[in-house]
C-alpha cells in the first residue's frame, strides 16, 4: 500500500521536471501535499488522535489547499503565467531528475540500518535534490518559492522515513514556522514584484560591493 | 523569587509587551514598553543565574553559556533599542513604523532566548527559525529597494538553511535510533553520542554546520548575512552581528559538544578548522575590494566568526567563548557609529567620508578604538582572546594552517585601516554636498559606543576572577 504513495511521489517529480506552466506547478505541490497524507497515515503504527489530526493540519490543510491557494493568487496578482526563461531545456530538466531519483534509489539501497525505510527515504532525498535543482535552474523568485517548497516536502518524508517523532511542542513550532515563512516569502514575491517590476532573480542585484 | 521569573512568564511577558507595542501610539508608551521590556530581560537572566542546570518547562535548562550569552543580550538589547527610538526620530518616521519595529525587535530578542535555553535540538531548531522570521520585519524596516531584495534573498536562503539544518538533525535521530538517545536532547544525545554509527554522525553535522552556518555568518551560507546587514538599519545590524550570531554558535557549539564526545572528534576539529580558515579566506577577499563601510563591518564579522571556528576546531574553548563575547560589543559599537557616519554624510560609500576627524571628534574617536578591538591590537580584549586562539593551534598537530591563517589575518588588517584611516583623515573634496558636521547632541550619543569599547579593554585585562571563572565554566563542553 505504502510503495504505492511512494511511486505516485515520484511520479510527480517527473512531472514538475517537465511543467512549464507554473499553475500546472502549483496543482502539483497539492497533490503532493495529499500523497503527504495518505504516506503519513499509513506509515504511523498506532494512530492516535492528537497525532493525526497534527497531520492531517500539516498536509492536507497546510501543503494541499492553503499554500497552493496562496501560490495562485501570487501569481494572478503578478500576471505570471508561464516560466519562460528555463536555464535548461524541458528534456534535459527531465534526465536530470530522472538521474536524481535513480541515484537517490541507488544510495537508499546502499544504507544498512535496520529503522530506516527505504522506499520513503528514496522519495525524500530526491524531493530534496529536485528541489534544489528548481532553484538553481529556473528564473523566477516564485518558481524559486516552489522549489523550496518542494525540498520542504522532501523533508517531511524523510521524518516520516526516519520514524523517529517529535514531541508534539516542537512539533507545533515547527508548523507554525514553516507556515509563516511561506506566508513571508509569498509576501516578499508580492513586494519585489511591486518594487522591481520584474520577477526575475537575474534583476535582483543591486546590493554589492 | 526564584519561582517568579520563570521561562514561562517571561515568554508571556514578552509577548504582551509586543502586543502593546503594537498598539501603542504615542512616543513615550513605546520608550516605557521597551523598558519594561529590557527588565523583564535581565531579570530573566538574573533568575537563570541563579538556577543553573535545573530544567524547567520540560525543555528548557540555563548553563553557564546560556547566562553569559543571556547577559550580553541584555545589554546589546537595551541598547539597540534605545538607538531603534532615536533613529526612527532622526528619520521622522511615523509612530505606527516604529511600533512594528519595536514590537518585531522584542520577538526577534525572545527567540534568541528561547535558542540560548533551548535544551532540545528540535527547539533550537524552531527558535532559530522564528529569530529568522522577526529579523526580516527588521531588515525590512526601510521599505525600500534595498530592504526588499536584502530581505527576500534572507528569508529565502535561510528558509533553504534551515531545512538542510533539519535534514541534519532526522540523520542524527537515525544515527540514534540504535541507541537510547531517542528525545533528542543534548543530554541524552551526549550520553548515547559514542554508540552512534560515526557515518551518520558526520553526515548530520555538515548538514548542521552548513544550515546554521547562515546565523553564524559563515562560510557557505554567508553571503545574504552580509546582504541584510548592508540593508538593515544599523542598530538592527549590530544585533545580526552579535546577538543572532551568538545564537548560531550556541547552536553549533552544543552540536559539537555532543558529538566531540566520539570517535570523529579529530575529523570535527578538521572540519571546523577548514569553515574557519575558508571564512577568513573570503573575508579577505572581499574586504580588499569593498567600498561600502556597511559591508566592510559586515565582511569582518565573518572574519571573526572565522577565527571563532578555529578556536573551537583548535581546543582553545575559552579563547572562543571571550572572542565572540567581545567581538558582539566592538562590532556594535562600530555598526552604531557607522550610523552616524551616515547622517553626516547621506552615504554608505567609504570615499563620500574623509577628514572625519575633524567633522566628528568624538565618533572619530569610536572608530579609531573600534578598529584596534576588530584589528585584536593591545590594549584590546580581543588581542588575549586571538593571541590564545592562536597560540593554541600552533600547539596541535595542525599548525601549520597559521601559516595560512596568520597572512591572511594582516591582509584583512591592512585593509581595514586603510580604510578607516582614510575616513579619519583624507582631506574632503566636494564639501559642499557632505559638509555637515555632528552636532553637540551627536556627541553625547557617542557615549553608548564608548561603554561598550569599554567592556571590551575591561572583559580582556581587568575582569574579576569571578567572572573570568565563570566564562571558563560556560566554555567548557561537558558540564
Amino acid at each position: 500500500m505504502e510503495t504505492i504513495f511512494i511511486i505516485l511521489f515520484v511520479l510527480t517529480l517527473l512531472y514538475i521536471g517537465m511543467a512549464d506552466r507554473l499553475s500546472t506547478l502549483v496543482r502539483i505541490l497539492g497533490v503532493q501535499g495529499i500523497l503527504l497524507f495518505a504516506t503519513a497515515f499509513v506509515a504511523l503504527d498506532k494512530v492516535d488522535a492528537l497525532n493525526l489530526s497534527f497531520i492531517l493540519i500539516e498536509t492536507i490543510l497546510v501543503k494541499g489547499l492553503l499554500i497552493p491557494a496562496m501560490l495562485r493568487r501570487t501569481l494572478q496578482r503578478n500576471g505570471i503565467v508561464r516560466e519562460t526563461e528555463h536555464t535548461v531545456t524541458q528534456f534535459q530538466s527531465l534526465l536530470v531528475v530522472t538521474v536524481i531519483i535513480v541515484l537517490s534509489f541507488i544510495l537508499a539501497n546502499s544504507i544498512h540500518q535496520p529503522h530506516l525505510r527505504i522506499g520513503y527515504f528514496t522519495a525524500s532525498i530526491s524531493a530534496v535534490f529536485v528541489g534544489l535543482f528548481i532553484v538553481m535552474t529556473r528564473m523566477k523568485i516564485i518558481t524559486h518559492m516552489i522549489g523550496y517548497l518542494i525540498l520542504e516536502n522532501g523533508i517531511f518524508l524523510l521524518s516520516l522515513a526516519v520514524g523517529n517523532e517529535m514531541p508534539l511542542a516542537v512539533n507545533t513550532a515547527i508548523l507554525l514556522d514553516l507556515l509563516t515563512s511561506v506566508l513571508l516569502l509569498a509576501f516578499l514575491v508580492d513586494k519585489v514584484g511591486e518594487t522591481f517590476q520584474t520577477v526575475n532573480v537575474h534583476d535582483l542585484n543591486e546590493l554589492n560591493d | 523569587m526564584n519561582t517568579l521569573m520563570h521561562p514561562y512568564v517571561f515568554f508571556a511577558g514578552a509577548a504582551i509587551i509586543a502586543g502593546l507595542l503594537i498598539i501603542a501610539r504615542t512616543m513615550s508608551a513605546q520608550i516605557l514598553l521597551l523598558a519594561s521590556y529590557i527588565v523583564l530581560l535581565a531579570s530573566l537572566t538574573w533568575h537563570e543565574f541563579t538556577t543553573l542546570n535545573v530544567i524547567e518547562a520540560q525543555y528548557l535548562k540555563a548553563d553557564p553559556l546560556t547566562v553569559t550569552l543571556l547577559s550580553v543580550l541584555t545589554i546589546l538589547g537595551a541598547v539597540a533599542a534605545f538607538q531603534g527610538v532615536l533613529y526612527a526620530k532622526h528619520r521622522g518616521d511615523s509612530i505606527s513604523h516604529l511600533a512594528l519595529h519595536n514590537a518585531a525587535l522584542v520577538g526577534f530578542l525572545s527567540m534568541l532566548v528561547g535558542v540560548y535555553l533551548s535544551r532540545h535540538i528540535g527547539l533550537v531548531w524552531a527558535f532559530l527559525e522564528a529569530s529568522t522570521l522577526t529579523a526580516a520585519v527588521l531588515i525590512y524596516h526601510n521599505r525600500n529597494r534595498n530592504s526588499v531584495e536584502a530581505t527576500w534573498k534572507y528569508v529565502f536562503v535561510c528558509s533553504i538553511g534551515i531545512a538542510i539544518a533539519f535534514a541534519g538533525i532526522l540523520f542524527l535521530s537515525i544515527a540514534g535510533s540504535a541507541t537510547d538517545a531517542h528525545d533528542l536532547s543534548f543530554e541524552a544525545l551526549r550520553a548515547g553520542a559514542h554508540t552512534m554509527d560515526p557515518t551518520w554522525l558526520k553526515i548530520s553535522f555538515l548538514f548542521l554546520l552548513a544550515g546554521f552556518s547562515v546565523k553564524l555568518g559563515v562560510v557557505p551560507l554567508f553571503n545574504v548575512d552580509i546582504d541584510a546587514k548592508d540593508a538593515a538599519p544599523s542598530h538592527i545590524s549590530a544585533l545580526l552581528s552579535s546577538v543572532l550570531m551568538n545564537a548560531g554558535f550556541s547552536a553549533v557549539y552544543r552540536i559539537y559538544s555532543v558529538y566531540s564526545g566520539t570517535s570523529i572528534r579529530p575529523w570535527l576539529n578538521s572540519v571546523l578548522l577548514l569553515c574557519g580558515t575558508l571564512s577568513i579566506l573570503a573575508a579577505a577577499v572581499y574586504i580588499l575590494k569593498v567600498k561600502n563601510l556597511k559591508r566592510l563591518l559586515a565582511y569582518s564579522s565573518l572574519e571573526h566568526a572565522g577565527i571563532v571556528l578555529i578556536a573551537v576546531g583548535s581546543g582553545a574553548w575559552f579563547a572562543a567563548l571571550l572572542h565572540l563575547v567581545l567581538h558582539s560589543f566592538a562590532k556594535s559599537a562600530m555598526f552604531l557609529q557607522y550610523g552616524h557616519y551616515f547622517r553626516l554624510t547621506k552615504s554608505k560609500k567609504i570615499n563620500a567620508g574623509g577628514d572625519y576627524l575633524s567633522a566628528h571628534p568624538a565618533g572619530a574617536g569610536v572608530f579609531i578604538v573600534g578598529l584596534l578591538a576588530l584589528c585584536a591590537v593591545p590594549p584590546m580584549g580581543t588581542f588575549l582572546s586571538e593571541m590564545l586562539a592562536l597560540t593554541t593551534l600552533l600547539g596541535t598537530a595542525w599548525w601549520w594552517w597559521a601559516l595560512i591563517i596568520i597572512p591572511l589575518l594582516a591582509v584583512i588588517l591592512w585593509a581595514m585601516t586603510k580604510r578607516i584611516v582614510s575616513i579619519l583623515y583624507r582631506p574632503r573634496h566636494h564639501t559642499s554636498v557632505n559638509g555637515s558636521r555632528a552636532t553637540m547632541s551627536m556627541a553625547m550619543e557617542t557615549i553608548p559606543q564608548y561603554a561598550l569599547l569599554a567592556v571590551v579593554i575591561w572583559l580582556g585585562f581587568f575582569a574579576p576572577p569571578a567572572v573570568v571563572d565563570f566564562l571558563h565554566r560556560a566554555s567548557i563542553l561537558h558540564p
